[in-house]
């Protein structure tokens, strides 16, 4: 769980806070689905962000974390003269794989 | 330009690096089958440092034995002559060339550090294809560029050219060595390896890892290293000198035949084994 920005709030997701204003009045109760509805509703009050499970994979965009970017670019610059054999290219698609999944929690090989 | 010729420059280098007479022996000893381990412990005792390192080594977590060694000849028994020759080797090695050493332009550490990734990624692709004698695949990965290392050494005005070469183009390095020196480190790892009396298969790995089917009857041998080394520089393990992937020859990636998923799990393997092989070169230093 945690915070995911207003901007990327989406339908579906699981509130797992209160929504308070600055009075401390309940906007939006813990375990509420996201609609459009109620997210326009909420940007209206100007609230940044909604604590919602698994934030972190809806905070970037491309579910990608900064880490596993730098990792991927620096693969594809390593293998950028040998692409057109098949043999390399199958290799990259696997660390590629590899590197995604792990999530970039360990980029010191 | 005109190319240097690798033979005439070798010969002409009187300070040409050689192993300890110690070491030399304990090589030529452990490749006779008829040598005793009382004959193999003499030779080591001669040098007290390497007596300790290799009881320090043996009792290390990277061996694991339940009971302590306390003796060499206990050592050499439990080990075996082709591992004590190879912790001979490389404390040999490693001690001639630290990775402290060098003049800056070649990255030491990270040269060590792949060859440590390259000998251990050897060791699991030899024990995927239920090879025996993985120690002597651990030992052919790690020593495979000895070449880089006298290059660096010995010729650190040319292999600086080199390395201008290969930032500036962004080509591998055995392809800036065959431009301005015309020949590479394979060739001149295969000579000092040859000089050095090292075993036959070993000095084959050295001189054809770019090239394992040249590598006659030590082909396959050849083509674990050739892979292993494509592999670490794949997923950037370590510092081979270069920023750029090799083509990976096509028998020897058929020889490996792993699926995408395998091939993930060796990976993950890898970076596992080669943490706790840090462990093993921290103690031979």
């Amino acid at each position: 769980m945690g915070m995911v920005d207003i901007d990327n709030a989406r339908e579906g997701m699981i509130s797992v806070e209160d929504v308070l204003n600055k009075q401390g009045n309940v906007l939006l109760k813990k375990g509420t689905i996201l609609t459009k509805a109620l997210i326009g509703k909420l940007k209206s009050l100007r609230i940044s962000g909604v604590c919602v499970k698994n934030a972190e994979e809806n905070n970037n965009t491309d579910n990608t974390s900064p880490e596993v970017s730098t990792q991927l670019e620096e693969l594809e610059h390593r293998f950028s003269d040998v692409m057109g054999n098949a043999i390399m290219e199958e290799l990259m698609a696997a660390i590629k794989e590899y590197i995604e999944e792990k999530g970039g929690s360990n980029g010191t090989y | 330009m005109a190319h240097i010729n690798l033979e005439n420059k070798l010969a002409k280098i009187i300070d040409l690096p050689t192993l300890s007479v110690v070491a030399n022996n304990i090589i030529l000893i452990t490749q006779n089958p008829k040598s005793s381990a009382l004959e193999v412990g003499m030779a080591i005792s001669q040098d007290q440092a390497l007596v300790s390192k290799i009881l320090r080594i043996a009792n290390s977590t990277f061996y694991g034995f339940p009971k302590e060694i306390t003796t060499i000849t206990h050592a050499i028994v439990i080990l075996g002559f082709a591992n004590i020759r190879n912790l001979v080797l490389t404390a040999s090695i490693v001690d001639m060339f630290p990775s402290s050493g060098g003049d800056g332009h070649f990255d030491r550490e990270g040269f060590w550090n792949h060859s440590l990734a390259c000998g251990v990624t050897s060791k699991l692709i030899a024990k995927r294809l239920g090879i025996n004698n993985l120690e002597e695949v651990f030992i052919s990965g790690l020593l495979h560029d000895l070449g880089k290392l006298i290059l660096d050494t010995y010729f650190s005005e040319d292999f600086t050219r080199v390395f201008c070469m290969v930032e500036e183009k962004e080509i591998l390095i055995r392809e800036a060595e065959q431009e301005l020196l015309g020949f590479d480190h394979a060739a001149v790892g295969g000579i000092v390896a040859d000089k050095w009396n090292l075993p036959p298969a070993l000095i084959k790995v050295i001189r054809f890892h770019h090239n394992p089917p040249l590598a006659n009857e030590s082909m396959r041998m050849a083509a674990i290293v050739h892979l292993a080394d494509a592999l670490c520089r794949a997923i950037g393990m370590g510092n081979g000198g270069d920023s750029k992937v090799p083509c990976i020859n096509e028998d020897s990636w058929k020889l490996l035949g792993l699926s995408r998923q395998r091939m993930k799990r060796l990976f993950s393997e890898m970076e596992k084994e080669i943490a706790n092989a840090k462990a093993l070169l921290a103690l031979v230093e």
